[in-house]
């Protein structure tokens, strides 16, 4: 490559980072969304033909893909150990205590007493939040500039980037579709349904609204009492670690549901549940609930146009 | 290009730039419903009202059994079914938090965690949802789909609860010289085929005494699942699982399908007993 070939490379680079950075799209993203608005080149999209044939049959016809993507380092909580009575409760977030059952109040590194904890990992959460509102951001721009109404069939990325420490790539990839005549939207709807589930959920009653999420992050740090119980001959039930994942799972749940709220949704449907635990070293834990549904919202009284036909399939 | 009148999609889109919408009454609910099965319980009027789950994490120690007799382990078996009560005990009460009357699509799940400690998770999960028309006072759980339930209602069923029986059994090791012996013949191993005949039967006894106690008329979509969780080959758990019902419409209502030919090229899977997972997304 030349000089001048390279320096322009790199001016475009810059040019991109400084448009991510105003809250734009990077240059290539604008040029496609250009070509494509200007029907330069061919509408494009992920679609079988039964979602074609489906969401032609709701009213609505396919523009093209867009994409959203964003990448984030998480802060530091990843490798963050047990500092007890510190740092863990300073995000505000949930802790529950578990006092040594033995009556000892001394603990500390070698102890074998010692109290144990569980609190929920505030900045995590937020951090995973942030990097997936920049990443629908992005999405919903790319509709807006092609004149979609909403997108469907979106799918997500998430995941951790090799060899870049406490990374987090969240990328949506989906189909935008519009309805010929249709009222501009303030901001198109999003559904991470498939296109045939679509038409379902219009011809049911219910429109989607955004796409939503909740994350729960707990952080479990045994105590001596919970140990003692892991050691034991028995068949016991252990508290502390059932309250961990029960609290992380009821966080998400909660989190999923503001956030229904927020958008100004009834409800969300087919809400995906990923559980996840990190060993922390030591003996700690930390247990993640990832949820992801599509928000909807109910516009006829009515369910159905027509009753459901049962019918039995002869194959 | 002239557009397609398509009046909902037209209302639809009405609703979503803030014109008229006929909105759902109270708290914002989430679901791991699919689409059909949200629509198809509507139908029906029941409305989901939110996500529920429960757990348990249980530690399991180990009991010895005789290396050379069939035999059940009763502490295990107390556990096990014990860890799952408590999972749905839990999961029953965070649906009356939400004002749920009942749980469809249940997920009742062990996850092994093997670390220092190997450690058993009992989940129950599933989506809560009510009928405003109707009065009740206790919670069903069921594993049936919106889909199943739908039928099942329209029917004139109603589904009661869970009923589920356990039983964690040791099958005995074969003595050595009944091994050689038998290597040149086509003989039955009596000692397999009594212990997993019985370790079943005993879990089947066990989960229709549980439906007759709740006075059920029966239980449908009933499954036996079987297990070695972190026992090793010769102990397994056999967990026999179902919904059970009532009639609660004068008589059984006919539902007369149609029948169709698909014209799709694929081969159509045959759906067993089991009922479909309530969860993933529509596909």
């Amino acid at each position: 490559m030349s000089d001048e070939a390279a320096a322009a490379a790199q001016q475009r680079q810059l040019a991109s980072i400084a448009s991510l950075e105003r809250g734009g799209l990077p240059l290539a993203a604008q040029e496609r969304i250009e070509e494509l608005r200007e029907g330069k080149s061919a509408w494009t999209s992920d679609l079988s033909v039964s979602e074609m044939a489906a969401i032609q049959h709701a009213g609505f016809e396919p523009v093209g893909m867009v994409m959203g993507s964003s990448v984030y380092r998480i802060a530091a909580q990843w490798g963050y150990t047990t500092v007890y009575g510190l740092g863990g409760a300073t995000g505000g977030g949930r802790v529950r205590t578990y006092p040594c059952p033995h009556g000892f109040y001394g603990y500390g590194v070698g102890s074998e007493h010692r109290t144990g904890y569980n609190w929920e990992h505030r900045f995590y959460e937020a951090g995973i939040t942030e990097t997936r509102d920049a990443a629908l951001r992005r999405i919903l721009e790319e509709a807006q500039g092609l004149g979609a109404h909403g997108v469907v069939g979106v799918r997500i990325l998430r995941r951790h980037l090799e060899g870049v420490g406490n990374s987090l790539e969240f990328t949506c990839i989906g189909t935008a579709v519009r309805r010929r005549g249709g009222p501009k939207l303030r901001s198109p709807f999003m559904s991470h349904l498939d296109g045939v589930a679509f038409s379902k959920l219009l011809h049911g009653g219910y429109v989607p609204v955004a796409l939503v999420m909740g994350i729960g992050a707990m952080e479990i740090d045994p105590g001596c009492g919970t140990e003692w119980a892991l050691r034991s001959w028995s068949n016991t039930r252990i508290q502390q670690i059932s309250d961990g994942i029960e609290e992380a799972r009821m966080l998400g749940i909660n989190h999923l549901e503001a956030e229904v709220a927020t958008v100004d949704a009834d409800g969300a449907v087919g809400v995906e549940t990923d559980l996840s635990t990190y060993e922390l070293g030591g003996e700690s834990t930390l247990v993640e609930l990832f949820l992801l549904g599509t928000a909807v919202r109910r516009y006829a009284k009515e369910p159905l146009d027509e009753p459901p036909l049962p019918i039995m399939r002869l194959r | 290009m002239s557009v397609m009148p398509h009046p909902r999609a037209d209302a639809a889109l009405a609703c979503l730039a803030g014109k008229s919408s006929e909105r759902h009454q109270g708290r914002a609910f989430s679901s791991d419903l699919s689409v059909d099965e949200a629509v198809l319980l509507k139908e029906i009027g029941y409305e989901p009202k939110g996500l529920v789950v429960g757990s348990a994490v249980y530690h399991i120690g180990i009991q010895y059994a005789n290396w050379t007799t069939n035999q059940e382990m009763g502490d295990l078996t107390q556990a096990m079914y014990q860890a799952r009560t408590e999972a749905l005990t839990a999961m029953e009460r965070h649906a009356q938090q939400v004002g749920g009357q009942g749980v469809v699509g249940l997920k009742l799940e062990v996850q092994i965690h093997q670390g220092n400690h190997p450690l058993a998770e009992f989940v129950a999960m599933g989506t809560a949802v009510a009928n405003p028309n109707v009065k009740s006072s206790g919670i069903w759980v069921s594993d049936l789909s919106g889909q199943d339930l739908y039928l099942l209602i329209r029917a004139g069923y109603q589904p009661i609860g869970l009923a589920f029986g356990a039983c964690v059994y040791h099958v005995a090791h074969q003595r050595l010289g009944a091994w050689v012996g038998q290597q040149s013949q086509n003989v039955e191993l009596g000692n397999y085929t009594s212990a997993l005949y019985e370790a079943r039967e005993l879990a089947m006894t066990r989960m229709q005494q549980e439906a007759q106690r709740s006075r059920a008329h029966g239980i449908v979509a009933m499954r036996i699942e079987q297990k070695s969780h972190m026992w090793g080959s010769h102990v397994i758990e056999f967990l026999a699982i179902g919904t059970s019902v009532r009639l609660v419409a004068a008589e059984h209502r006919k539902i007369a399908p149609e029948l169709s030919v698909s014209l799709d090229d694929e081969m159509v899977p045959v759906t067993d007993a089991a009922p479909a997972a309530g969860g993933a997304a529509e596909g």
